[in-house]
């Protein structure tokens, strides 16, 4: 009887104590998580940590919706339809209150803030583990240098959305806004708190960034995106993308001789030509120079864009107002962005529809396109040698030469361009930021009732950035803040 | 789903004259597996064929089809007590547990220890009281509750569980922002509570007074959004759990001939935390918060509670134009709200929480009520904001709504101008309220019916049949009026159960 229970004892212990001092035992972590040292120890580790960057910018909060279709488009009132709770377009500038329902812009400004940086930090963090691990890891540079690159791209871009967004109005031409303390420049994932960092500072940040990736990604300077094999560049941060956003960022910060000459880079090396055609293709991908890649990008937009009885609800723009903007006299238009390939027609309610998301195989979101550099050339150059640029996108779009516009002054080339960014990126979020940019303000002649002033462009900060992310330097922040 | 777990025990006691030792010890090994698959087919061709087969398409999504779960523990529990002529006692225990959940899987064991006096066993004290006990405790206890991904970098691929053209792989997030720093927090428990029971126990109070100081607090600390992730488990610092649990338990009547008995029962508790020291990092992040005007009060500062309510404060409706007038933290008056300008403005966990109940039994028939009461708190009525002031014009809206706003210049009200558009009232201290109760909280009554009593019952071959019936939330007294069932209707309910034992 003693043996027994002896016997029974030592195998109790050896049950219990076999596994007590099994600190692996305990590992166990759900097989979608892996801690980071593990991910970076090979190289799809860091092209997986690469592509959880773009990925996330194909979320709703930050380019799959809000700075694509969604609220940048409304804030331009490029579309008629108001969203339930409201009759009202200029409640879509109620920056200081959450409405909810309605537009609600407070809370999706807040979440497209968070959205972009929190891309940001993991983008840093990927940078933090290229210095580590990169050069034992991944053994070949160019893929290294590629890496690195397009993880500085991304951080330049999305703070420079930012700064669009947050910064000062007519940036180039406004010395006090360029003083403007507006938003933190991350460089490192962690928790420490940034100071707001004047508008100046961080066009310089972004433009040093942008630099450092331009050099980085030097290899791809010849390639063609339009080569089938080079062609899945287009859906990253490739060189052509890189100068085309320093063309971009120059001209928003005034700096025409930079701007000319990356613009001219990109227009001659990047093997893109303007298209004279966009049927089954309306977001002309062939012109991408930089895009997101959505997937299933169908089930997202039918929300958004449809055809059918249904249409009312979706984002759709009264024909009339659709007219106005693309300058049509009567139901006619040669410009081939306002015919039927672009938009699907309904002819009782008079309304239509875009269809650059659903008619859309590639399920490309473009960040860059190419008639941009022309518009940045023309920008950066006078009189005939501008209007050359402007019209020959005016032209392949369908438009005649005898409709050819003149650039003689800077008031007549602002204005040319300000009505082709409204036909040409209609539904693409970029022409807001020009009206910004230049300083243009007044009533949108597509939408006479609503009226812009400098307070609608300058978003507020976030009340969470205010409180927890105060930091000693903003003493005098408050007074720039409500201009 | 599959767990299982091992156990060892051990036993011992030893009884010596009037000396009692007696020893426990446990340990436990367990592993919890949790596998859960969710598959969804469409397109069924006729409603005969509901064979999850014959669906024409399955759902395509990468996400949320399913969880797969692991868990794995090893604890243990010692205890060691002695005992003398069942006056004095003393007692030791250990316990410990290291977790998969834990970031750190090392077993850390936590002891403690307690001492109890009988003395109403003392041979000087027979007769005065019927029950008279001492006791005290002094232990540490300890949790580790933040996930491995707070305090090691991880990595997830569950937020991006998409192909992106051209990656032959998945993309990859960082899950958190960790902090290398974490460690356990550990608590100091010290108690002395005393029992005083007279008249043979028909009065009974018992007063346990606690000071429970929490070393390394864990924390969710907010973060500014631009840090791209919105918070982070810091130790936050030294907090104190300081108060006292009083109890009183009266047998008013205690009839054993005629079977009716009286009994009342009363507890209070008082409950303050305070925060005694922040973590260096923490003041470090305070410091030029606290010194300047303009900014915002840091969310944790000594000597201040965790529970207290930081908010604006507000002046009230402005006569003259109708809109609410704020307090900046200077003390200038202005209409704009800011978040910067919150202050402490109260607890909202009462200054005394507690009980009070009594029941009545008289032979086969019971009865008891309880109430509950708290004074001293604070607390912010939702009600009065989103059912008054910012209710839109188009839905139903509370009488007061049309009523009680201010109108034109001079009016004295306690509710904003009226704006068709619809106002967003940001929180202030207009809406603060101190939140005293006393609420009629249960009321039972049962009847026993017995076999020997009841004839009928033999019958059945029933011992005793058991009414109940019982309700609660029945009435309250309160300072404020506030919505109840906010997210989910209030409803009244009334339970009548019957229980039945055989013979």
């Amino acid at each position: 009887m003693k043996k027994k229970i002896i016997y029974m004892i030592v195998a109790g212990m050896i049950s219990s104590f076999s596994l007590s001092s099994c600190s692996e035992w305990l590992d166990v972590a759900p097989k979608t998580d892996l801690p980071a040292e593990e991910l970076f120890e090979t190289e799809n580790g860091f092209m997986s940590a690469l592509a959880g960057l773009y990925i996330t910018m194909t979320a709703e909060d930050t380019y799959g919706k809000n700075l694509s279709f969604g609220l940048v488009e409304q804030l331009a009132q490029m579309y008629d339809k108001l969203p339930d709770g409201t009759t009202d377009p200029k409640s879509v500038y109620i920056y200081d209150n959450e409405t909810s329902g309605a537009f609600n812009t407070k809370n999706t400004l807040a979440n497209l803030w968070m959205g972009q940086y929190h891309i940001i930090a993991n983008a840093n963090n990927l940078l933090k583990w290229l210095d580590l691990n990169g050069e034992a890891v991944i053994s070949d540079s160019t893929t290294r240098n590629m890496i690195k690159g397009e993880a500085y791209a991304i951080r330049a871009y999305l703070h420079f959305d930012l700064l669009r967004g947050w910064g000062p109005m007519n940036y180039a031409g406004n010395a006090k806004g360029q003083d403007m303390k507006c938003m933190p420049y991350r460089k490192v994932a962690d928790s420490s708190k940034q100071p707001l960092l004047a508008a100046k500072d961080v066009v310089k940040n972004i433009t040093d960034d942008l630099l450092t990736a331009k050099r980085l990604l030097s290899h791809e300077k010849e390639i063609s995106l339009s080569y089938y094999e080079t062609s899945d560049r287009r859906f990253r941060f490739n060189y052509h993308a890189v100068n085309a956003t320093l063309a971009r960022v120059y001209n928003y910060a005034g700096n025409k001789e930079e701007a000319k000459k990356c613009a001219m880079e990109v227009i001659d090396n990047c093997g893109l030509e303007l298209q004279s055609g966009n049927n089954d293709d309306p977001i002309l991908s062939n012109e991408v120079i930089c895009g997101l890649s959505m997937h299933e990008m169908s089930n997202f937009m039918s929300e958004y864009f449809s055809g059918g009885d249904k249409m009312n609800t979706k984002y759709y723009i009264k024909q009339a107002t659709r007219n106005t903007i693309f300058e049509m006299s009567g139901d006619d238009s040669e410009d081939m962005r306002a015919k039927s390939t672009a938009f699907i027609e309904d002819n009782g309610l008079q309304i239509c529809v875009s269809r650059k998301y659903i008619d859309n195989d590639n399920e490309m979101i473009p960040l860059i396109r190419l008639p941009e550099m022309y518009y940045i050339a023309c920008e950066s150059n006078e009189g005939d040698a501008a209007a050359l640029f402007i019209n020959d996108v005016r032209n392949k779009r369908g438009i005649s030469m005898s409709k050819n516009v003149t650039c003689n002054d800077k008031s007549e080339r602002t204005a040319a361009l300000k009505y082709e960014y409204r036909k040409e990126y209609y539904a693409e979020g970029q022409y807001f930021w020009f009206l910004k940019t230049h300083g243009i303000t007044g009533a949108l002649e597509h939408c006479p009732g609503v009226e812009l002033a400098e307070e609608n462009f300058i978003f507020p900060l976030p009340d969470r950035e205010k409180e927890y992310g105060w930091t000693e330097e903003e003493t005098d922040s408050d007074d720039n803040q409500d201009a | 789903m599959s767990s299982w777990s091992s156990n060892f025990g051990i036993n011992y006691n030893l009884v010596v004259g009037k000396h009692l030792l007696s020893a426990f010890g446990n340990w436990t090994v367990s592993e919890d597996r949790n596998d859960y698959v969710n598959l969804s087919a469409t397109g069924y061709p006729d409603k005969h064929m509901d064979e999850f087969i014959f669906g024409n398409k399955m759902e395509t999504s990468m996400n949320g089809i399913g969880t797969e779960n692991i868990s794995r523990s090893i604890g243990l529990i010692g205890q060691l007590s002695y005992s003398y002529d069942n006056r004095y006692s003393l007692d030791a225990n250990i316990s410990g547990e290291a977790s998969s959940r834990y970031a750190n899987h090392e077993l850390v064991p936590f002891w403690s220890v307690g001492a109890r006096w009988n003395a109403h066993n003392e041979k000087w004290l027979q007769g005065y009281v019927s029950n008279l006990v001492l006791r005290g405790s002094y232990g540490i206890t300890g949790e580790q509750n933040f996930s491995p991904a707070d305090a090691i970098e991880y990595y997830s691929y569950s937020g991006s569980m998409k192909p992106y053209q051209s990656f032959p792989v998945l993309g990859a997030l960082l899950q958190a922002l960790n902090n290398t720093q974490l460690s356990w927090a550990q608590t100091h428990n010290t108690s002395i509570a005393i029992d005083f029971g007279f008249w043979k126990n028909r009065v009974n109070v018992s007063f346990n007074y606690y000071n429970n100081i929490t070393k390394e607090l864990l924390t969710s600390y907010d973060l500014a959004p631009s840090t791209g992730f919105s918070t982070m488990v810091m130790n936050a610092g030294e907090l104190q759990n300081r108060g006292f649990d009083a109890s009183l338990n009266i047998i008013a009547i205690q009839n054993l001939r005629k079977e009716f008995f009286w009994t009342i029962n009363a507890n209070a508790n008082h409950n303050r935390n305070k925060i005694l020291k922040l973590s260096e990092y923490l003041k470090k992040m305070n410091e030029a918060q606290m010194n300047s005007a303009n900014a915002p009060l840091p969310q944790f500062r000594e000597g201040e509670s965790t529970t207290t309510l930081y908010v604006v404060r507000s002046l009230g409706v402005d006569p003259v134009t109708g809109k609410e007038v704020y307090l900046k933290r200077d003390g200038s008056k202005t209409f704009v709200w800011d978040a910067n300008d919150k202050v402490p403005v109260g607890d909202t966990n009462p200054i005394i929480s507690g009980t009070v109940s009594t029941s009545i039994n008289w032979k086969d028939l019971s009865c008891s009520l309880g109430f509950t009461y708290k004074y001293g708190g604070i607390v912010y009525n939702q009600t009065l904001v989103d059912k008054i002031e910012n209710q839109n014009v188009a839905y139903n809206l509370d009488y007061r709504a049309g009523q009680g706003r201010w109108e034109s210049p001079g009016n004295v009200t306690s509710y904003v101008r009226f704006s068709p558009t619809g106002t967003n009232t940001p929180a202030s201290t207009r809406f603060i309220m101190d939140d005293d109760e006393i609420r009629f909280a249960t009321i039972n009554v049962g009847y026993r019916m017995r076999s020997d009593k009841f004839k009928f019952l033999n019958s059945a071959a029933i011992d005793v049949l058991a009414l109940n019936f019982t309700t609660n939330d029945i009435a309250r007294i309160s300072r404020i009026r506030m919505e109840r069932g906010l997210s989910y209707p209030f409803a009244r309910s009334y339970t009548l159960s019957l229980s039945v034992i055989f013979k």
